[in-house]
């Protein structure tokens, strides 16, 4: 018995899967017993966000997440918990809260709840207005920006405390395992959009495959987008998405996403594939400014840091040109603010390039001399990021650039849409669905293992199946962990299709060493003739779900990749283990 | 006594089976190849009637989504289980909408169409009568559509015709003779992949069904047992889904899933008879079929036991259709492959032995 488990767990093969479950275990990272709720994000400006509460980064794994265990001082197991104890806290005042994170120690102060109501009387306010007016310096006439102050009449309003504002905190009960769960398990965001104006069917069909096509560039696969009407003839879009906040949807696609550069009047280019062509995302050529990076500023409610963003674009060659026949018309402006000419490589035209998101200005660009009139496809669009830390600044920073980089991408929204309403929906599969799923599975697998026993009668060689199976589920499920793959439905099916050749495998191989002791009685032999069949099974199961890589719907792509990868990891490393426990086991 | 001639008896049954198996698998035949036809027929019929070639569920059809605002607790899995007694054609699903920690009310959706007025009163009031909610103007009812978009099914028929292909060209390399004819096979099918891949146009498809024809040529010539499995594995799909549709089954998007899967384990088998049929040296033809019956039947055996324990131990509707498409995909996979694969296999071997002798 003893020499039995020496031969087995010094043997190659049997070691190597069980260092892939040790991976595995640790990456999905199991605390059944954890209490409290996780931070999803914190609102910026609230009370949280001020105490200096951060959002955890999307990438970061589920059990890596801050939880939040006490509020001043009173335990907080789960979700109810939480609502209960906020729900009593007036404004202006000021309570505590304890996490997991070291020094997760915060003060914060609630803020009132205000309620702005407009008069019917106004007053006088003086204010600062920017004007520009011709000057000639030096014998050019060029634009100055003066200020000047000016009074102006705005209607008055009065100001109500009518309760306590949230706290800024969106909060989900504290995740048990590093596995993330999809939108059919866990539920998530709906959000009811309208159009702003009536649509017809095929901008309606084109309207939300955009929104699909923003939201998978930007990085969110596990959505559902569908159109919606109710009988008075209104036109929605519904929207349900796992794992975002409601921050990023709204600014993905709540905004039309109208992008375009100007120079003056004209319109040089807009975001969409009729003008770009290649939009870069890698480091090389996008990401925070090198040359500019960050800087602190002051603002009104005190010191802020500011963070530019630069990435490259390529232009078709009739935008290119457009800008070409724009620029050609300006004149070169050859000295500087004071007046000092200027090194040849420092002059620039009279007009700057400016960028328009959703006709708000978001940036604006001197233009070099050297392009006047010529067609240029290399164009670098910039942009800002502003947080209360230099850290808080690069992160807004990188974000905007990938909104940024979606919505020209991507282009317009046929029309702009306006949020209805924004509701947390719960999974469709229900909450009892993963309990039920574990019995199932159980169950399955040993019921599977009795047929096998009464098959073969040898406990050598049905038992190690069972250690097989759940080995496969568990390999399955901490690649899942790892990499960050949401568990929905697709990917259950694909590991009950793994398990399930993974079952075939074991009996082919069990039915060769058996069968094989009459004509063959080399071991290598018969395992080698035993997995000539699995191979041949694994690449024609392999090659069927390649073209569902390719295939829209995200659901099947899904499942086609956890197939794939579920069968190669039993192919390369179960069941190679199971012929060594066979064959030690059988040899005894 | 007794005992010895019931055990007598029992062997004898058997042994009467399985030598009508051995002798007559040419009439054998005519059982998976009648239900193949029989299921282009139901399929065709079906698409001409409604449209579709299967009957959607709600997630491939849309239907309409009724939101009640409610601020008590609930227990939508008994409200989902009361409101499906009473529309047993449709699919319903009920979940909640909450908002910071607070429920703020209930979504129902069916796969009644919207324009279907009675329907949709009669869900109101079925839905009225089990809330005590009686303030019907505060439900709001819209109709939603497909969460799949109109071009799905297009992509996962070129999806289909694309996997079959690598299919047979994985079987081919496999099984088949001849580098040349390996290469030729290989090319064509890469072209043929690639034309229904990048290419829209009337030119790329015809271009792609001339290859196709051209390759099923190849494969007949040399490499019957190729076109056996991929036979065995497009008639499992085909004769699954006439057998689906004949049941009234509304598939969802979980069904498509059941229909891949299906694909997997008709491989396993198919490959397992194929390679003990072909490439074993010992022992007949017949001798080597058993051999691969008695392998594939225990792994047809394992799969049936985990599909029927699902059956009975879940209480969700998604896996319960998975699980019932699966289990009719496993009936049809164990003609195909025994009998029909079987049959395929004989007669090509057999061929070959008779041109043997007679060179």
């Amino acid at each position: 018995m003893k020499l039995t488990f020496k031969k087995l767990f010094s043997n190659v093969r049997i070691i190597i899967m069980l260092v892939f479950l040790l991976l595995s275990v640790a990456a999905i990272h199991p605390n059944f017993s954890a209490d409290g709720v996780a931070i999803r994000t914190v609102v910026k400006n609230s009370s949280a966000d001020l105490a200096g509460m951060g959002s955890p980064s999307p990438t970061s794994t589920p059990m890596s997440r801050e939880v939040i265990e006490a509020i001043n001082n009173m335990p907080i197991e789960d979700i109810e918990d939480y609502y209960d104890s906020i729900s009593d806290i007036g404004p202006n005042q000021t309570i505590t809260i304890k996490t997991n994170k070291k020094g997760g120690y915060y003060r914060l102060t609630t803020k009132p709840l205000i309620e702005k109501t407009q008069l019917n009387e106004t007053e006088e306010k003086i204010v600062e207005e920017i004007y520009q007016v011709n000057e000639t310096i030096n014998g050019s006439t060029i634009l100055v920006n003066k200020t000047r102050n000016v009074t102006i009449t705005v209607p008055k309003y009065e100001k109500k405390i009518i309760g306590t504002q949230d706290l800024g905190l969106k909060v989900y009960n504290a995740p048990t395992t590093n596995i993330r769960k999809g939108l059919d398990l866990q539920g998530g965001t709906r959000v009811l959009l309208q159009p702003e104006e009536s649509i017809d069917s095929d901008t309606m069909e084109l309207l939300i495959d955009n929104m699909k096509q923003r939201l998978n560039i930007y990085g969110l696969s596990d959505i559902v987008v569908r159109e919606a009407g109710d009988l008075s003839g209104n036109q929605y879009v519904v929207v349900e998405i796992a794992g975002a906040s409601e921050d990023e949807v709204k600014d993905l696609i709540a905004s039309q996403g109208k992008f375009d550069a100007r120079i003056g009047n004209e319109t040089v280019f807009r975001g969409g594939e009729k003008d770009i062509t290649f939009v870069c995302r890698t480091p090389d050529c996008s990401g925070i400014d090198p040359s500019q990076g960050c800087g602190q500023i002051q603002t009104s409610e005190g010191n802020a840091w500011i963070c530019k963003y630069r990435f490259q674009i390529s232009l078709k060659p009739e935008a290119a040109q457009r800008q070409a026949d724009v620029t050609t018309l300006l004149d070169v402006i050859t000295i500087d603010e004071d007046g000092n000419p200027l090194p040849q490589n420092q002059h620039y035209l009279t007009k700057t390039i400016d960028f328009y998101l959703d006709d708000q200005q978001t940036d604006s660009l001197n233009i070099a001399a050297s392009l006047k009139g010529r067609p240029s496809t290399e164009i670098v669009i910039s942009g800002s990021g502003m947080g209360s830390t230099q850290q808080e600044a690069v992160a807004e920073s990188l974000v905007s650039m990938k909104r940024m980089q979606t919505l020209i991408i991507t282009g317009s929204l046929p029309v702009n849409l306006n949020i209805v309403k924004t509701d947390l929906l719960s999974p469709s599969l229900g909450e009892q669905f993963v309990k039920n799923a574990l019995l199932v599975g159980i169950l399955a697998i040993l019921g599977v293992t009795l047929v096998v026993f009464i098959r073969y009668r040898k406990i050598q060689i049905a038992a190690p199946m069972i250690i097989n199976m759940v080995s496969e589920v568990i390999l399955m499920l901490g690649l899942a962990s790892l990499i960050g793959w949401n568990l929905d439905l697709a990917a259950i099916a694909g590991i009950i299709i793994a398990v399930g050749t993974g079952v075939d495998d074991q009996i082919i191989i069990a039915d060769e060493t058996i069968r094989g002791e009459k004509a063959y009685t080399n071991w290598k032999e018969r395992i080698k003739r035993a997995f000539f069949i699995i191979m041949g099974a694994y690449f024609t199961t392999v090659v069927a779900m390649i073209p569902l890589l390719g295939a829209g719907a995200g659901l099947l792509k899904g499942f086609a990749i956890i197939t794939i990868m579920g069968v190669s990891f039993g192919v390369f490393v179960t069941r190679p283990a199971y012929a060594a426990m066979v064959e030690i086991l059988l040899k005894e | 006594m007794e005992g010895e001639s019931h055990e007598h008896k029992k062997k004898g049954m058997f042994k009467v089976i399985s030598d009508y198996y051995n002798k007559n698998y040419k009439k054998l035949m005519i059982i998976p190849i009648l239900l193949l036809v029989l299921a282009v027929i139901q399929i065709g019929f079906q698409t001409a009637s409604t449209g579709s070639f299967v009957n959607k569920g709600i997630g491939l059809k849309g239907g309409i989504s009724v939101s009640v605002p409610m601020e008590e607790y609930i227990d939508t899995d008994i409200l989902q289980e009361s409101l499906s007694q009473s529309f047993p054609e449709n699919d319903i699903n009920v979940r909640t909408l909450s908002s910071a920690g607070v429920l703020k009310g209930i979504i129902i959706e069916a796969d009644i169409d919207v324009a279907d007025s009675e329907k949709t009163e009669r869900m109101i009031s079925e839905l009225a009568s089990n809330l005590e909610h009686d303030d019907i103007s505060s439900y709001s009812v819209e109709g939603i559509g497909s969460s799949l978009g109109e071009s799905f099914f297009n992509e996962i028929i070129k999806a289909f015709i694309m996997a079959f292909l690598f299919m047979g060209l994985v079987i081919f390399l496999y099984f088949g003779e001849g580098w040349k004819e390996k290469t030729v096979v290989f090319t064509l099918t890469i072209i043929a992949e690639s034309a229904i891949f990048f290419g829209n146009s009337i030119f790329a498809y015809s271009l792609a069904a001339i290859i196709i024809v051209s390759l099923l040529y190849l494969y007949f010539r040399y490499s019957i047992p190729s076109i056996a499995v991929i036979v065995a594995a497009f008639s499992d799909i085909l004769i699954t889904l006439a057998v689906v549709n004949l049941l009234g089954i509304r598939v969802s998007t979980a069904g498509i899933a059941a229909f891949l899967m299906i694909i997997g384990y008709s491989v396993d088998t198919d490959v397992l008879l194929t390679t003990r049929v072909i490439r074993d040296k010992v022992g007949s033809v017949v001798e080597r079929v058993h051999n691969a019956l008695k392998t594939g039947l225990t792994m047809n055996m394992t799969t049936l036991a985990a599909i029927l324990i699902a059956l009975i131990v879940t209480d969700s509707e998604v896996i319960k259709q998975i699980m019932t498409i699966l289990l009719i995909g496993l009936f049809v996979d164990m003609i195909n492959t025994w009998i029909q694969n079987v049959g395929i296999l004989r007669y090509y071997l057999e061929r070959k032995e008779a041109k043997r002798h007679s060179s």
